[in-house]
């Protein structure tokens, strides 16, 4: 988070006199959160001295639920799909309405609906062949 | 519920709970995923991150977090106001609980973090220095490296921004601490330029003033 604050101070600084957008500012703490997680992610955060940081927490990463089984399932049946019909689904599924999968995909609505359909349709058919239904 | 909704919110708690990633290229840099999430990338590139999203957990959750903080509404640019920071200060606290809360941290084999430059310079001081003797001090970079030292408060307002160091100390003077109370906490980070030209920055410090 502290690294958040210094780029915040950064770009505030850098910016001077000139516009700062709050999108801006959003993006720059997102930006630094997300290395953060990626980190923290990647091995424990070592704390020492006076450094700052998240401090660790304990782990609490459940075992396998049947949403995590069926969503690794997802997975795997998504790469089999044709691309447009993944990237239609995978915006749907990231929580995404039919105008707002148009406009990411550059096509017309009816169509981005088409491609979430029949992407939908063919992942339902994929998990039904390993066993699992939504 | 209609049994179509069921069945899709049924399915976006599953893609969101999946921990394995067939992914193997390298992830998305964040800023590239939040332009992506907001749509304002250009076609061919944010197609290919919402292709390395379809096979990384990692980038999904990055992703999602991407639209809870607003990536969707980016198209407005406001003037600069102090709302702003605050809004900037809400959305960091907001997501470092997340970080904090949410995201499992492993806790295997302690190592030290990746990422850093051997050479990132690193605090050598303790977490108060007295108000009169306020010198920060770090460790050296090979022969010929000059450094730059930020110090800022923990409400985003800079207090010096200082280049062409060549020590690998800095005293900061009694005029830049002028408003900062006893007990309070600044940041502050060295980026050490090195002779090669490369820069590289340390980690964040705290430090309270006594």
């Amino acid at each position: 988070m502290q690294e958040s604050f210094i780029r915040l101070m950064r770009a505030r600084k850098l910016d001077g006199a000139s516009e700062l957008s709050a999108s801006y500012l959003k993006k720059v703490a997102y930006s630094a959160v997300i290395d953060e997680i990626r980190r923290r992610r990647r091995q424990p955060a070592a704390v020492s001295g006076s450094e700052v940081d998240i401090e660790a927490t304990p782990d609490e990463r459940p075992s396998t639920t049947p949403d995590t089984a069926l969503g690794n399932a997802m997975e795997k049946c998504m790469q089999r799909l044709q691309d447009d019909r993944r990237q239609a689904l995978t915006l749907h599924l990231l929580g995404y309405a039919g105008a707002e999968v148009a406009r990411m995909l550059e096509c017309n609505a009816k169509r981005a609906e088409n491609l979430t359909l029949r992407g939908l349709a063919q992942l339902r058919e994929c998990l039904l062949a390993l066993g699992l239904s939504p | 519920m209609k049994p179509q909704q069921e069945e899709l919110e049924k399915l976006s708690r599953a893609w969101a709970a999946r921990d394995q990633s067939s992914a193997h290229e390298q992830h998305p840099d964040p800023e590239e995923l939040y332009e992506a999430a907001s749509g304002n990338l250009d076609r061919v590139r944010r197609l290919e991150i919402i292709d390395h999203v379809a096979k990384c957990a990692e980038c999904t959750q990055a992703w999602r977090i991407a639209l809870e903080v607003g990536a969707r509404s980016t198209k407005t640019s406001v003037t600069r106001r102090p709302w702003h920071f605050a809004l900037a200060a809400s959305v960091i606290l907001a997501v470092g609980l997340v970080t904090y809360l949410v995201i499992p941290v492993d806790q295997g084999t302690p190592q030290y973090r990746e990422g850093v430059d051997p050479l990132a310079p690193v605090s050598a001081i303790g977490s108060t220095l007295p108000r009169d003797q306020f010198v920060l001090r770090w460790s050296a970079g090979p022969p010929g490296t000059t450094y730059l030292v930020r110090v800022g408060t923990a409400d985003l307002t800079p207090l010096l921004d200082q280049s062409d160091i060549a020590a690998t100390e800095l005293a900061i003077p009694g005029s830049v601490l002028a408003n900062v109370k006893a007990g309070d906490e600044l940041f502050w980070q060295v980026e050490a330029r090195l002779p090669d030209g490369r820069r590289v920055a340390s980690h964040t410090y705290a430090v309270r003033v006594q």
